[in-house]
């Protein structure tokens, strides 16, 4: 396939818009309000054992 | 009085029992055309059960009808669990469970007759590529009509892989199998030459992907916390390895057609995202084995949790080695030598079988109304005879796979080739017998675990069990969604 300056443009936004994403994902989970819910549903395995 | 609610377990036990009952089929067969391999006299002078009939049985019956019932069974159990809820559309969860030991039964009766499309891991005919999709579509139709009705307001992580894993298998079963009958057992597929291969591949690549990663994960990051009694190491961790791992394993399928027709450059990009993909898979091999922290004691006392512990060490194993394979430098040298095989069978055995024993382990007792399973003494032969038949098995066959490579790849000055191909064979063979012995040892340990269940159910056989109730907790105010009515 030949690189042409379309498909080069093409390419690095298609990079830049992943890595943007991936960063952002990063944020997005590691903001300080999500912490009670998370931290709730770290142990939600652990309740089988508890049930009745 | 409203009648209390429960969990639909029976279904949990019927998929449990399809699991151990494919779990033997399956590797018995694996066994039988390994011996094939080492002593063709096992062959029997019958066309039936020439190595490459059967082969297509041995792996169907490991990954679709064992993974998949283990798969299936886990799901409706996990579902429910963090959901709150009793499973929906009971009698369809009954259907995807008859209808997918039928699919099985038909695809392992047909395919040693020669009635098969002859794409790996996509062998059955047509008329059996319709069955699955109408049971996997109803399936899916389960899972989510079940979260739709769940009283916790977020979806738990395991579910999003398994809904990853029945939406992504869903769309590769279908693509890949779009072909034209000609008959009732033959059909051609739609593609052709390279781009059949790409399909092909792109298929075969994540149907380990989605059906044997994303789906046993689903099953790591519920039941690795559960075992531990630790809460999972980073739910946050979970959720960027669940977009990582979903967004670049559909790109990786070219590095099984390295050095061949396909274009150089799909290839190059086969290659670039496997190296990617190392990343998000050890991010959740991490993350199950961290959630062991303050829990390692538990080792010493429960074989389950040891599965589950070998099985991300082999999780991460199995994946830097596959990505190391990617490099086509690399591949030069692995690709057709039994290497590969060693790679696949550390993922499969290593990996995939491993998590599920564990899981089963944990999840028998609780489906089948015991305290603890029938006997832990077996659970812990168990654990030694697969470990040690694992290990014989991926030493031989990596030992066996570097052999061929560098036997292959050898030149005499004048150019010419060093060694025929009868030589590399005959280099080999004693692996063969070891691979053998592995494979024998894994399958004991598979008949230990099924005597263990059945002796665990014996008061469900009996109809001794009662349900268990869902956990519901008293109405808040305003909760989102709120409670569903009691039936």
């Amino acid at each position: 396939m030949t690189i042409t300056p379309f498909w080069g443009h093409l390419v690095g936004a298609v990079t830049l818009a992943t890595m943007l994403s991936f960063v952002g994902t990063w944020i997005w989970v590691w903001n300080a309000r999500h912490r009670n819910k998370y931290d709730a549903l770290a142990r939600l395995p652990m309740h089988d054992e508890e049930a009745p | 009085m409203p009648k209390t609610e429960t969990y639909d377990d029976q279904i949990v036990r019927l998929f449990l029992l399809a699991a151990a009952v494919w779990g033997i089929i399956g590797m018995t067969i694996g066994c039988w055309i390994a011996a094939e391999l080492a002593w063709p006299v096992f062959n029997l002078g019958i066309p039936w059960l020439s190595f490459s009939r059967l082969r297509p049985d041995h792996t169907f019956g490991v990954i679709f009808a064992f993974g998949g019932s283990a798969l299936m069974g886990t799901c409706y159990y996990v579902v429910q669990r963090t959901g709150h809820t009793r499973l929906a559309l009971g009698r369809l969860a009954r259907f995807t469970f008859w209808g997918w030991q039928l699919a099985c039964v038909l695809a392992m009766l047909t395919m040693p007759l020669g009635i098969t499309q002859s794409k790996e891991y996509a062998e059955p005919e047509w008329f059996i590529d319709i069955l699955v999709a109408i049971v996997w579509v109803s399936f899916g139709t389960v899972f989510f009509a079940t979260l739709a009705r769940r009283r916790i307001r977020h979806i738990y992580v395991a579910n999003w892989y398994y809904g990853a894993f029945i939406i992504a298998v869903g769309l590769l079963h279908v693509v890949n199998n779009i072909a034209l009958p000609v008959s009732l057992w033959k059909s051609y597929p739609v593609y052709s030459g390279v781009v059949d291969a790409m399909v092909q591949w792109w298929y075969g690549h994540n149907a380990v992907a989605f059906f044997l990663t994303a789906g046993f994960l689903g099953m790591m990051y519920y039941f690795v916390p559960r075992q531990a009694q630790q809460p999972l190491w980073s739910y946050r961790f979970s959720i960027v390895n669940f977009w990582a791992l979903i967004s670049v394993y559909m790109w990786a399928g070219s590095h099984h057609l390295m050095y061949t027709a396909l274009p150089d450059w799909v290839q190059s990009v086969g290659m670039a995202f496997s190296l990617i993909l190392l990343m998000p898979s050890w991010g959740s091999a991490a993350n199950g084995l961290l959630t062991f922290n303050g829990s390692w004691h538990r080792l010493k006392t429960d074989p389950a949790a040891k599965f589950m512990v070998l099985a991300l060490v082999f999780y991460a194993a199995s994946t830097f080695e596959g990505s190391m394979m990617a490099i086509k430098t690399v591949n030069s040298l692995s690709h057709y030598t039994d290497w590969t095989v060693a790679h696949v069978h550390s993922g499969s055995i290593g990996w995939v079988a491993m998590i599920t024993i564990g899981s089963l382990y944990a999840m028998a007792p609780r489906a089948l109304g015991r305290p603890a399973m029938h006997s832990v003494r077996a659970m812990e032969l168990h654990f030694w005879l697969h470990t040690a038949g694992l290990l014989l098995y991926v030493v031989a066959m990596w030992t066996a796979g570097v052999t061929e490579g560098l036997m292959w790849r050898a030149t005499n000055a004048d150019g010419s080739l060093t060694y025929a191909f009868i030589d590399s064979l005959i280099a080999i063979k004693p692996w063969y017998a070891v691979r053998w012995l592995g494979g024998v040892l894994v399958l004991s340990g598979m008949v230990v675990m099924a005597w263990n269940l059945w002796h665990t159910a014996a008061q469900a056989r009996a109809r001794l069990i009662t349900p268990i109730p869902v956990p519901i907790p008293e109405p808040e105010a305003h909760q989102v969604p709120a409670p569903l009515p009691v039936y």
